[in-house]
């Protein structure tokens, strides 16, 4: 399968009054046609600034100040809002999390797809009502015309998230990005949405970037895994492989933090310390001072993302490999 | 388990309601039902876990149990006396023994309070110091035992991580030694490292104090940790209730089945 998106050395910083920020530290993502890639880390490291940055929806005082965004071998970064505008929403759309603020809640849902299908494709009235019909079927809703009459207030969560994705899917897309698409839902509708866009995605092969800080959802949608900490990638590989094999330290935590539904063991691990502030990171490994593994080396060099199909930046793992 | 079932009963909570009337001047009276007979015990130093979806009437529940929400009916037994038939100085009194701790650590302080001031504010109000030496002593106590480094004593809320404003709410709620504590999604809105130190935090001042916990969240792995006994809510009825692990890999309710099935697990 060929390469559809493909990250290089991307930097982003916000640029504060009194310094300089590094939200995203030098990422490389290679994506290929109809997979599905899951992002995780905790709040402020950098995942959802990775996806404004995809869409292009980066606003100052956030900033790309190096490295490549290539879709379909075209440099996103350097594009004119005006050409990024033709690629949203018709090739590369997004779902948000909050399926409560991101609709207008003044507009007919239907009205509302629409308006996305009229920006890409000039078609006429009827000719677009019987699109938005459809694709509002095509996400398991039964009455379609009652909801396309509808305005969001009247439908529960899952039903505008369900709206959500008829709306990012209705150009068919090359590449969805979902924003934790099911935090504010609850588990049972989660798993609809889930299930839902593991059905659509198989059917279109739509590559997706799937962002989310819950594992468990992680586990569920993706076929590869990359774990963010303080904007960089600490870790990616399969998810299989993630999830049986962790490596990184990071990942490792992250994993015994959540509550086990088999364990019996009460006290639950915690990463000792607290996330860095981006003002203030450490010179060496971002992660060497919550680190149980560090040695010297780690407080004084940041390490390298190494590894062939499973990838980890951490000077301890990687010589331990290279000497095996 | 057995033990705790057989130790002394703090809360008796039998046949609570809570109804909302909607509908305006020009239409047809509706009744919401948001809890619809709510029984239930909690017994001293057990952990009681609430689960359900959005709606369910899990926080009304919650809410009407201190009556920060005034019930329709039912009974509130908290000790020896009649929770709903207290008022003024007895109904100051008896909140003394129960306490809650909200989901929001961000909206649940108040922000030109410090933490001195918020954690302090239970001991103002039940007046529970003779000068403020030992107001300050408390305040210290309660701060330590729940993490709070001493020296942020004089800042504001705005200052803190999500955890470390949980760990504030945490101690406001602790500091009048209180039997019982409501907790509502208390680690609903912090990441899973932090999540792990709170819900840790809390084990250990169950062991220490005593505490029984009414823990109410979405989460069905979180409270599969924590609780001793689950009650599932839907509808503002009880569906099912008993022992964690029973319910857990022996869910009778196909409304329980349905949610535990939903679970996403890891692989």
């Amino acid at each position: 399968m060929s390469t559809l998106l493909s990250i290089k050395n991307l930097n982003v910083d916000i640029f504060s009054e009194k310094s300089i920020l590094p939200v995203i530290n030098n990422v490389n993502i290679d994506l290929k046609e109809g997979e599905v890639l899951g992002i995780v880390g905790e709040s402020g490291c950098g995942k959802s600034m990775l996806a404004s940055a995809v869409m292009g929806l980066l606003s100052p005082p956030a900033k790309v100040t190096n490295g490549e965004i290539l879709f379909e071998n075209e440099d996103l970064v350097k594009l004119s809002q005006k050409e990024l505008q033709n690629i949203r929403g018709s090739k590369i759309s997004m779902i948000f999390q909050e399926p409560m603020t991101s609709l207008n809640p003044l507009m007919k849902c239907g009205r509302q797809i629409e308006e996305v299908l009229f920006t890409h494709e000039k078609l006429g009235r009827g000719e677009l009502r019987k699109k938005a019909i459809h694709a509002i079927s095509e996400v398991g809703i039964g009455r379609a015309v009652d909801v396309y009459n509808d305005i969001p207030s009247r439908l529960s969560g899952g039903m505008r998230q369900r709206i959500m994705i008829a709306m990012a899917l209705i150009c068919n897309p090359r590449l969805l990005i979902c924003d934790e698409p099911t935090t504010a839902l609850d588990v049972t509708i989660q798993a609809q949405i889930l299930k839902l866009i593991k059905e659509i995605q198989n059917k279109k092969k739509t590559s997706v970037i799937f962002i989310s800080h819950d594992m468990g959802v992680i586990s569920k949608m993706a076929d590869r895994v990359a774990v963010m900490y303080a904007g960089q990638i600490v870790e990616i590989a399969g998810a299989n492989e993630i999830f049986t094999n962790p490596k990184h330290p990071y990942t490792i935590g992250l994993l015994r933090a959540i509550p086990d539904m088999n364990t019996g063991t009460k006290a639950l691990h915690d990463i000792r310390g607290s996330v860095p502030m981006l003002d203030a990171l450490p010179n060496g490994c971002l992660f060497s001072p919550r680190c149980d593994i560090a040695i010297k080396k780690c407080f004084k060099e940041r390490p390298k993302l190494k590894g062939d199909k499973h990838c980890t930046r951490c000077f301890v793992v990687n010589d331990k490999e290279s000497y095996e | 388990m057995t033990k705790k079932a057989m130790s002394e009963v703090l809360l008796k909570v039998s046949n609570l309601k809570k109804y909302y009337n909607s509908g305006s001047l020009f239409q047809k009276k509706k009744t919401l039902k948001a809890l619809d007979g709510v029984s239930f015990e909690l017994h001293r130093g057990e952990t009681l876990g609430i689960v359900g979806e959005s709606g369910c009437g899990k926080s009304t529940l919650a809410k009407s149990i201190i009556r920060l929400i005034e019930p329709t009916a039912g009974e509130i037994i908290l000790g020896d006396k009649d929770f709903r038939k207290l008022s003024g100085q007895n109904l100051k009194e008896a909140r003394k023994h129960i306490k809650m701790i909200f989901q929001d650590p961000y909206s649940s302080l108040n922000p030109r309070m410090t933490v001195n001031e918020i954690i302090g504010e239970p001991l103002d109000i039940a007046k529970a110091y003779k000068d403020v030496e030992e107001r300050n002593k408390k305040i210290e106590n309660t701060m330590e035992t729940v993490g709070l480094d001493l020296s942020w004593k004089n800042r504001f809320p705005h200052e803190f991580s999500g955890g470390q404003r949980q760990r504030i709410g945490i101690a406001k709620a602790i500091i009048l030694n209180p039997d019982i504590v409501i907790c509502d999604e208390p680690v609903s809105a912090l990441d899973v490292s932090i999540q792990a130190k709170i819900i840790n935090l809390l084990l250990r001042l169950q062991r220490e104090l005593n505490i029984s916990y009414i823990f109410i969240s979405h989460d069905l792995s979180v409270v599969r940790h924590i609780a001793d006994r689950v009650m599932v809510m839907y509808g503002g009825k009880v569906v099912e209730e008993g022992i964690t692990e029973d319910i857990f890999s022996n869910p009778k309710d196909d409304y329980t089945k349905t949610l535990l099935e939903s679970i996403p697990y890891i692989i």
